[in-house]
Formats: C-alpha cells, structure tokens, sequence
C-alpha cells in the first residue's frame, strides 16, 4: 500500500505528459509518419483471393525483370494483401495517420469516393496521353476510372482516376432442367444469336418465360431478383434509362425518374407482380443464388463468381443474356463491325488507384501499364478464368473450357457504366433498396413513378446537394 | 410416502431434463448446421441436403459426338468440372453406375460402367455417332455416399495453405486475447473494489462518468483511438492491440455489482487484524470474487478473439501482428460465396472460445460458498 | 472508518485504470462531442479530414432533431429494447434458476446454452433465415406440414410489424447464455444455509425462488438492464445481417408526424448511425447521434439505478418480516434464525 502510495506522483506525472500530448494531437491534427519510401521500391496493397495472389506475384516477379532489361534499374512491389472486408475503411484510416502505400486495388464504386477525398492521383498529369492507352480497353472498363470531378472554379472536368484491373457484370443464370421440362428451347448463348432469336429474348419473351416456369405447388419460380440498384441497373440500361445528367453550368441532377426510368423498373416488378417472381428480394426470403442451386428459382440474375460453385453444386444451367429493352444499340465486336442489340448490363469490378502521397507516380504508372499487357492480361485471364479488361488480350484468351464464361464476355460488350456519384453506399442502401422495394410492392405504374420521384429527391437530397455545392 | 415423493421429484426432474434438452438443441441449431456446412464438399454448402444419398441420378445429359466414351467424354460442357467429367460421375467408391442413352431416331443403349481409375467411371465400348442423351444411375455404399457429399478439405485447405500462415495467425490471437484478458481482468478489479467496498469524495461522480463513456457508440471511439495509438507509434504493435481496450467500463461495472456483494464484515475483521489494503484485496476480494472475475476473463477474451476491424485498422500489411480474424477476412475475396471454407473457419475460431468456457466452469460451479440450491 | 486514510489508499487501484479510460476513452468521447459540432465537406482532403471540418454549431443537432428517418429509429429502437431486454433478462433467470440445481447434465446444459453467444452473427443470421424463409422455410413448411394456415406470406421479416420481434428472439436465444452465467455467478453466491432455514420453514420452490434468490441476484439484473438499455441503443450487428433495416413501409396518414414517409421498420438507431458513419462518412451528423443516444440513455441508466436500489430493509429483514407473517409455521426456529447471515449486512445492490 505504502509502495503504491509513493509510486503514485511518478505514474500521475506520466499520465499528465499523455494527456497534454493528445491535446496537442487534436489541436494540431494528426501528424504521424510518413511511411519511408525507399527510390525504385513501391508498396501495392491488394485484395485478391488466395488464386488470384499467386498468380498476380507471378506477374510482380516477372515486371521486377522486365524493369531490370528494359531499363537497367531495379525496382522493387512490395505487395500486400488486405481483406476486401472493410478495405476501404482501411485505406481512409490509413490515410489520415498518412500511412498508405503508393497503389491501392479498390471496388470501383468505392474508387469515387476517394477521388472526392482528393487522395487519388490523376493519370492525366502523369501521362497526357492515358486516354489514348486506355482506348483498348473494354469501353466501360475505360469509363469506370473517368470520373467527373467539379472543380474549384465550378466546372466539370472529367479524370482518369487509375487503371482497371478486374471486370465484372451480370447476365441471366438459367435451370436448364426446368427449361427442358417446360419444353422452351434455351435462349441464347451469343450476341449474334440475340440478334437473330426468333421468338426475339426480350422483355416480354422473358416474363412469358418466367411464367411459363413458374409451378407454385412445388415451390418452382420463374425468376427470382434482388432489389438492390446494382442488379436492377441492368434492366434500366436496357431501356436507356439514364442516371445523372451534368447540367451545362456543372451541377449534377438524377433523372432517373424518366419515362425509360419507369418503364424499366415497371417491366422488373411486373413480374413480382404475375407471381413468377416468389419476393426473392424480401428481407428474410431464400434468396436467389441459394433458391438457385436448390432448383427452386428457374432464373436468376448474377455475375460469373458463381459459375465454380453452381458446377461443383450440380445444377444443371446455362447463361444468357439479359433480357433486350427497347434502347436498342450499336455493339462493337472484335474484328470489326457492330451487332444491333437491346440487351445491357451492370459493371462491377476494381481498379488500381495510384495515391497522392506516393514518391515515385512514375514508377508506379509503368507497372500499372505492365499490369494491362495484351499477353500479361491474357495470362492472368487464362489462370483465373476471368473477362479480359483489354480488348488485346481477348484472341489470347482461352474460352474452350469455360464457354459460360465466353457469355458474359459478351455481355460485358454491352454494359454501361454505373452513375459516377460518390456515397454509393447510401445510394444503395438508403435510398435505391426501399425505393425499388417500395415499387415492387406498389403493383402499379403510378406506384412505381411514385417511388422513382421519391428516389430522385433523395439522391438529391441526401448526395448531389452535397456535390453541387461550390468549392 | 417418501419414496413417493422421491418418484415424483424424479418424473419431474427428467421432464425438467427433456424440455431443456430440446431448447438446448433450438439453440444449438446454428452451430450444428456450422458444423455441417464446414464439413461439405464443395458446392455444396447452400443446398438444403443433410443426409447422404445412395442412389443418385444424373441427367438427362446431351451430346453429339462420336466414338467417344460415355462416361469420360466431355459431354455438355456447362456441367462438367475442370476435369471434363460431371461432377456426380466422380464419385469415388461408387458400387455401380448405369447409363441409359437414347437417340432421336429412337435408338437406345443401355450398360453399365466400369471404374477406369479411382475416381473417373468409364464405358467399355463406345457410343455410335449420333446425337444422344444419356441417364446415370449412380449407386454407392453408405461410405462412399457420405464422403459425397462430406468432406474434411476444408479444414485441410484452411491449415495447409502456404500463403495463409495459419500458426502465426493463432499464436497472435492467443496472445491479443489472453494479454488483454488477463490485464483488463486486474484493472477492472482494482478500480471495482474501491467502487464496491471504499467510500472517497466524487465516487459517484467518477462512477457516473466512466458510465457514460460507455454509452457512447464504440464506432465513435475508433478514430480517435487510432489517432492516438498513431500518435504513440503504436502501430502494428502488441499494446497497440491490447492497450486501447484495457478500460473496460462494462467490467468495472459487472465486477463491482459481485464484489458490493461480499460482506463487509469479512474486510473488517481482516482490518483489526491489522489488513493492508493489498492483503485485503488479494486474500478476500480476489478469491471471493473468482466467478465474476472468470466470467470478465472468458468476455474480453472473446470480445478480443474476434475484433476484426481493430486489429484490421491497428495492423499494416507487413505486421508481425496479424491475428486469426484478419487472416480469416483475406480467405474471403470479393464476391465468394465459398459457405463451406467461411463456415469451416468460423468453427474453427470458436474451438479456443469453447475449450475456455469448459474451464472456467469449474470457476462458475465451485464458487467458495459451494453451494447449490437444493429444491 | 476515517476519512482521510482512506481516500489517499483508493489512488492506487483506480488509477491504472483511470489513466487508460482518460487516453483512450475519455478524450475520445470528448471529441465525439467536438466532432459534433462541425461538419465535413464532400471534398475534404482524406488525409485531413478531421482538421478541415468546418465548425458548425449546433447545426447538425437541428439537423438531427428534423430528420424523420431518426426520430423514427428511436422509436423503432424504443421497441426493441422493450422487446429484447425483459424477455432476455428473463429466459436467462429462468435457465440459471434451472440450471444451478443438480440437474442430471447441468454443467452440458451450461455449455449447451452458452455456446450459441460465442457464434458468429453471420452464421446464427443464415440459419435464421432459413427458418424464417417463406415457402421454404421451416416454419412455414412445419406450418403446412400440421395444416395450420401460414401467418406471414412473405415471412416474418418482412413483415413490417414482426419483423423486429422476429430479429429480438433471435436475438434473446442467442444472448440469454450470458445472461445465465452471470445470474449462475450470483447464485452460487448465496449462501446455502439461506435456503435450508427456508426449507425448515416449509417454503415452497417459488416463495425461496421470489424471496430469496431474486432479491439476492438484483446486483446482476441491473447490470443486465443497464447493459441491455445500451445494447439495444446501439444494436447494429444482427439488423445489418438479417435485414439491413428493411422491410420498408409507407407510414399511413393517421400517424401523427411521420406520415407519408417510406420507412425501414427494422431500421434502428445503431444501425442508422451505422449508416451515417459508414456509408456516408457524415461524422459530424454521427457524432452528433451518439450524443443525443448518450442523453437518452444516461437518464434511462440512473432510472434503473434507481429502481433496483436495494436501500431500506435488508433482503434478510425482508425474509424475517415474511417469515413473521407465517407465524404459524415459523415456531421454534430461533437457532435458524441466529445462523443467518443477513444480518451481518449482506446488502446486494447499493449503489455508490
């Protein structure tokens, strides 16, 4: 007791040192160190999976050579992984104490907001020719990293925020077995076959479809959805429903509640409304993917990830396109020429982001070009069974044990990117869901205008009165 | 008469026994269905399918083809595995698997298949050229049938996998856990006794306040902590891990609820036996208070054990501190939808939670005054 | 006791934890309050985000106050807690009640009843689902397999009014394991001769179970009611993984306020702040919630405090006093009455 007595000043004194330190902290703000950045070394934090690691080291290894006889320097990535769980919640965080590497793989929906954050490099004024070198790529690929950014003078200008790595979309899952019971012949598997279906495969072939699948007795149904934008926005690009419009003095304004806007998310709801769609999207329902790979959902929308786990299952499906809407357009295919079709889809995926706080931009871009090779895409693509982000690398890529995958590459021809707004989180969550949610359940058109309205005035609100401010 | 009533009692404690065994396996459900999902092939963790099947039909399958062998050929394309052979055809340990092919024009073969090695079935004789579509019967033993559709992979592919440092992983989360267990176990008790036992000039207001930081949001708390474990440099560091959670008020408050329990007469005849505060805290309080003290000890270790986002934001990359929940997240890429490998993971994480909780048991049951209710 | 000395030995234990709870809680609570009065831009500089915010006054707390969606998760949070906290603090009585005695297999059932508190939320939500699901779930499916008529079409979840009791039972099942433990801890506490002089005296199983171990175990009830008031104050984890705040529901005309609004019924304040924090980055906003989240549930804190004090007579006078009551019975038990221990001042609950 006497000992701890007598210890008591020295402990207060210490505690007293702490506490005027954090003061200083708040009032200075948050000072850490700067990670040190040894020349020729760049720091790449990582998402991937276990797969995708190794073979993304593999092409590490091979750009650290290639450096080596090309420029006779030696340069060092150090790659490290990060869960994808949170990871953007890791970079901000890491960020503020200033501790952030040079290149960061991030979701492209995340990637806004840290271009508004004002931490993401600008290709642009690293290499005034980037939009050239990202001519190849798969066009909305290419559009995923031009982000429209107002600037302090009050006008829009578009910048090309990094470099896409990975691509995703959605396309149609469908129970060839149920298919083949109805007697309805499989739709089809390429955009040729699109072209020349007879009955054409859309919109209201498909919910004909849906319903002539549909056998409640044995807990069957036609289509199953989510209500969330992502996969909804589909079906609006079909239609030609646009999002965000750039009025000319650079404000921003959703116009999602057009007459396309409504009569696609009418079309996605009629068939919740015919009974061919269970309420998949409820909460608490079996949801698609699982009622799927149970043979309880007949169609579903979803993107190629599954493809390993629906086989290994044993469903029986095939994939195909979305349904075609009316926004009929021009699709370029490789070896020149366009396929006019109505179908379209959603883009997911990552790109690599270079950060402000990096040394050596320079470096960096290099290995990002390296990255987006035609052969070294290919590879990655041929090792991991992905959709190739450039063009150049599609004729080295192997489908032949993967046509399914073939499918979305297709598809993936015909998205149209998603609405470059930041906050795509409360888009999604707080406002699209209960808005989607609240047409769905509505059973009329003018309910579903009603929603829409209602969800423009929120995005309004709650997003773009936040980015129209001036600087 | 006594033994009557004994009877009685008996009847009612087994009935007592028999309604809690079923709301015992209610809520055990979750872990069961864990248990069973880590332990499924691939694929198959989000069917509904529990019970192995012996016989199994696979088909109808089409092609066309010719002068390929029915049970190897690369049949339809959109079913088979990356081995060109459909995924219910390799099932090793099959007893027997029959095939039924028929053609349009109405022709039709019919045979059994033969093991070509352990786990590919092939035919003997090839089809003829045409267009066919072909049934199996695939027939197992019970054994066969059950590694069907169950497997130890899982496990197998969290443990050994080289960019997955799983022992490193353990041993850190052992040491965040048990380190901050043990520590806020002693801080909170110290603080908890002179809240409990020891009158001083703002008790109540010290109380109060330290309440009330406790019912602000923990999410509040996370940037500023990091800032100042930022500002300390206790980046990718044990403290950084451990320090920051050490005042737990929740602790303070559950150990000073048990420790106002313990008489006062007991510290005051340790006082006229001339007592220091020490003594008095070390030989009456601490052992008094064992069952509270174990029930802080297994609940930091826990909160500890799974605080995935501190130990994301605390560790960089390159940390030699990377823990089990970290390593856990880094399996789980984008879009998986790997159920069996996540749930296979989750079980494994709660065995450490489970073995504690059968020690500190003993603490909860042979508390000092040992002594039961007796009805 | 004299005054002085013993103020002076109290520093010791208190401070290693004071010094920790300053650095690492109280200034990061203080600054919570700061934050709340300052807003971000879009546009802030990530990397100094904190610094660049523009002091606002009480803005956000205006904000606050008129902004319908939170308003409507205090009183969605409202029934949750009324939903989560009794049920829970009694199932968990019940079990520890049960389970303290020599039951064949306690200790299994201890462990039985616990281990759902140590799983993962993700894994307990999935299985829930399942059960939950319509159609295909197994309620429904044991509902139609008894020929019942099926309660919710689409599910309890998403039903608007029984979607948040749906998630509270999970919930309780889940929790009530700690719960138990701790009631178990205090039971054991009780001396055992408490319970023979009752058994002397002819008392039934209930009269020992309300007089002696409820009154006894008061200490851990309030903590359970405090912890639970929090807990549901902040409760996101299990609305996140079950329903992410959905179903929503237009509100009808006749409720006063939030009229015409498309509303998340399982929408509740932690979740909300979840949302504010995490999604929309809006610290301020947020920091300004859990302020006003801090002001409910301090008072609501010192009310139960209040309530559970356990002033005035002694749980053993209490005893005593009942005992007088059933005079008849109670005769010539005064040696019983010596052993006990109530009166050296075994006074559970008093609050400093």
């Amino acid at each position: 007791m006497i000992r701890g007595t007598n210890r008591t000043p020295g402990i207060a004194r210490k505690g007293g040192a702490c506490l005027l330190g954090i003061l200083f902290l708040f009032s200075v703000g948050c000072g850490g160190g700067r990670i040190a950045q040894e020349k020729g070394t760049i720091t790449l934090w990582e998402t991937y999976n276990n797969e995708e690691h190794d073979v993304f080291m593999e092409i590490v290894k091979s750009f650290e050579e290639w450096y080596a006889k090309e420029r006779g320097e030696e340069v060092h990535v150090r790659v490290k992984r990060i869960p994808f769980d949170q990871h953007i919640q890791k970079i901000k965080f890491s960020a503020i104490t200033r501790t952030a590497p040079d290149i960061v793989r991030v979701d492209a929906g995340e990637l806004i907001d840290l271009v508004y954050g004002q931490i993401v490099y600008d290709l642009k004024e690293i290499d005034p020719k980037i939009e050239e070198y990202l001519s190849t790529f798969m066009p909305v690929a290419r559009e995923s990293v031009r982000i429209p950014l107002r600037h302090p003078d009050g006008k829009v200008r578009t910048g090309v925020y990094g470099i896409p790595d990975q691509l995703t979309g959605v396309a149609i899952y469908y129970n060839r077995t149920m298919f083949k019971e109805a007697g309805i012949p499989f739709p089809p598997r390429t955009l040729r076959e699109l072209r020349d279906a007879d009955p054409p495969w859309d919109f209201k072939r498909f919910r004909e479809v849906a319903k002539a699948l549909t056998k409640p007795e044995r807990n069957q149904y036609g289509v199953a959805l989510n209500s969330s934008l992502w996969f909804s926005l589909p079906f609006f690009n079909a239609f030609g429903a646009d999002f965000i419009k750039i009025d000319p003095d650079g404000k921003f304004r959703c116009v999602l509640d057009s007459d396309s806007g409504i009569n696609a998310l009418t079309a996605l709801a009629s068939l919740y409304w015919d009974g061919s769609e269970p309420g998949a999207w409820l909460a608490g329902a079996i949801n698609p993917d699982r009622g799927f790979i149970n043979n309880k959902y007949a169609m579903i929308v979803s993107g190629p990830w599954n493809l390993k786990t629906f086989r290994k299952s044993g469903v029986d499906f095939g994939v195909t396109f979305i349904p075609e809407g009316p926004n009929r357009r021009e699709i370029p295919v490789p070896g020149g020429g366009t396929i006019r079709v109505g179908t379209s889809t959603n883009v997911g995926g990552t790109d690599m982001a270079i950060l402000k706080t990096t040394r050596q931009p320079r470096l960096c871009y290099e290995f990002l070009k390296y990255l987006t090779r035609p052969e070294v895409h290919a590879k990655w693509c041929n090792a991991l069974g992905q959709i190739p982000v450039q063009t150049l690398a599609e004729p080295l890529v192997d489908f032949s044990g993967n046509p399914d995958l073939k499918v979305f590459v297709e598809q993936m021809r015909t998205a149209v990117p998603r609405p470059k707004i930041p906050r795509y989180g409360v888009l999604e969550v707080s406002i699209m869901v209960p808005q989607i949610e609240r047409a769905f359940r509505a059973r009329n058109r003018a309910g579903v205008r009603l929603a829409l309205g209602k969800a423009v005035e929120e995005i309004d609100r709650r997003i773009l009165r936040d980015v129209n401010v001036p600087r | 008469m006594m033994s009557g009533y004994r009877f009685l009692r008996m009847i009612r404690g087994s009935l007592l026994a028999a309604i809690l065994l079923v709301a015992a396996v209610f809520v055990l459900f979750p872990f069961f269905w864990m248990l069973s999902t880590s332990l499924k092939t691939e694929g198959r963790g989000m069917k509904f399918e529990f019970l192995p099947r012996r016989v199994a039909e696979v088909g109808p399958v089409e092609i066309d083809t010719a002068g390929v062998r029915v049970g190897e050929i690369q049949f339809d394309r959109t079913t088979v595995d990356e081995t060109g052979v459909h995924p219910a055809l390799r099932s090793a340990g099959a007893d027997e698997v029959i095939f039924v092919a028929e053609e349009a024009k109405g022709k039709r073969v019919s045979g059994r298949l033969f093991p070509k090695d352990t786990e590919v079935w092939a035919a003997r004789e090839a089809l003829p050229a045409g267009n066919w579509k072909i049934t199996y019967t695939v027939k197992r033993g019970w054994k066969a049938a059950f590694f069907n559709l169950y497997t130890f992979n899982n496990y197998r592919r969290l443990i050994r996998n080289k960019s997955f440092p799983f022992k490193t992983y353990l041993f850190n989360s052992f040491l965040v856990s048990v380190s901050a267990a043990i520590l806020t176990v002693i801080l909170c008790a110290l603080a908890a006794y002179v809240f409990a036992k020891k009158e001083f000039p703002g008790k109540t207001v010290l109380f109060w306040s330290f309440m009330a930081a406790m019912m602000i949001p923990g999410m509040m708390y996370m940037v500023p902590q990091f800032a100042i474990v930022t500002q300390f440099g206790w980046i990718n560091t044990l403290q950084g891990l451990v320090v920051p959670h050490l005042a737990n008020v929740f602790g303070l408050f559950l150990l000073k609820q048990f420790m106002e329990a313990i008489p006062d007469s007991l510290l005051e005849a340790a006082e006229m036996d001339g007592a220091t505060e020490t003594t008095k805290f070390l030989k009456i309080i601490t052992p008094l208070s064992m069952p509270s003290l174990a029930i802080l000890f297994l609940l930091t270790f826990i909160t500890q054990w799974n605080n995935f986002f501190w130990q994301l934001i605390v560790n960089t990359p390159d940390s030699p501190y990377i823990t089990l929940p970290y390593g856990i997240a880094l399996f789980r890429g984008q879009y998986e939808t790997k159920y069996e490998l996540m749930m296979a993971a989750s079980s494994f994480s709660i065995v450490p939670i489970v073995i504690l909780f059968l020690f500190t048991q003993r603490y909860l049951i042979e508390g000092l005054t040992a002594g039961g209710v007796k009805e | 006791m004299s005054t002085r000395q013993t103020h002076r030995e109290v520093v010791p234990f208190l401070l290693p934890f004071t010094v920790i709870f300053v650095i690492f809680l109280f200034f990061p609570a203080l600054y919570s309050i700061y934050l709340s009065f300052r807003k971000a831009s879009l546009y802030s500089d990530l990397t100094n985000i904190f610094t660049t915010m523009k002091y606002v006054g009480f803005q956000n707390y205006i904000d606050l106050l008129h902004d319908r969606d939170f308003l409507w998760s205090l009183v969605m949070t409202t029934y949750y807690g009324i939903l989560v906290v009794p049920p829970g603090i009694f199932v968990s009585l019940v079990l520890a009640a049960l389970l303290s005695n020599r039951l064949p297999g306690h200790k299994i059932f201890r462990s039985a009843f616990f281990l759902p508190n140590v799983l993962d939320l993700f894994v307990v939500s999935i299985v829930w689902t399942a059960i939950y699901a319509p159609k295909l779930g197994v309620l429904d499916q044991l509902f139609h397999a008894l020929k019942l008529p099926v309660l919710f079409k689409h599910g309890i979840l998403a039903d608007p009014v029984w979607a948040l009791p749906g998630i509270a039972l999970m919930v309780i099942l889940k929790d009530s394991g700690f719960g138990m433990i701790l009631y178990l801890a205090a039971i054991q506490n009780i001396p055992r001769d408490v319970y023979e002089a009752a058994d002397i005296d002819g008392a039934t199983a209930w009269q020992k179970f309300t007089k002696i171990t409820f009154p006894l175990v008061k200490p851990v009830t309030l903590l359970l009611i405090v912890t639970g008031i929090l807990r549901s104050l902040m409760a996101f984890p299990e609305i996140y993984a079950l329903t992410q705040g959905r179903p929503f529901q237009e509100i009808p005309n006749w409720v006063p306020y939030f009229a015409g609004a498309t509303l998340g019924m399982t929408k509740i304040a932690g979740y909300y702040l979840f949302e504010k924090f995490y999604l929309s980055y809006q610290y301020g906003y947020a920091a300004a919630m859990s302020v006003i989240l801090l002001f409910i549930s301090l008072p609501l804190s010192f009310l139960s405090f209040f309530a559970l004090r356990t002033e005035g007579p002694s749980v053993g006078e209490m005893w005593r006093k009942w005992r007088r009551s059933r005079r008849g019975i109670s005769m010539g038990n005064a040696e019983g009455e010596s052993t006990s221990p109530f009166g050296e001042g075994l006074k559970p609950g008093e609050v400093g």
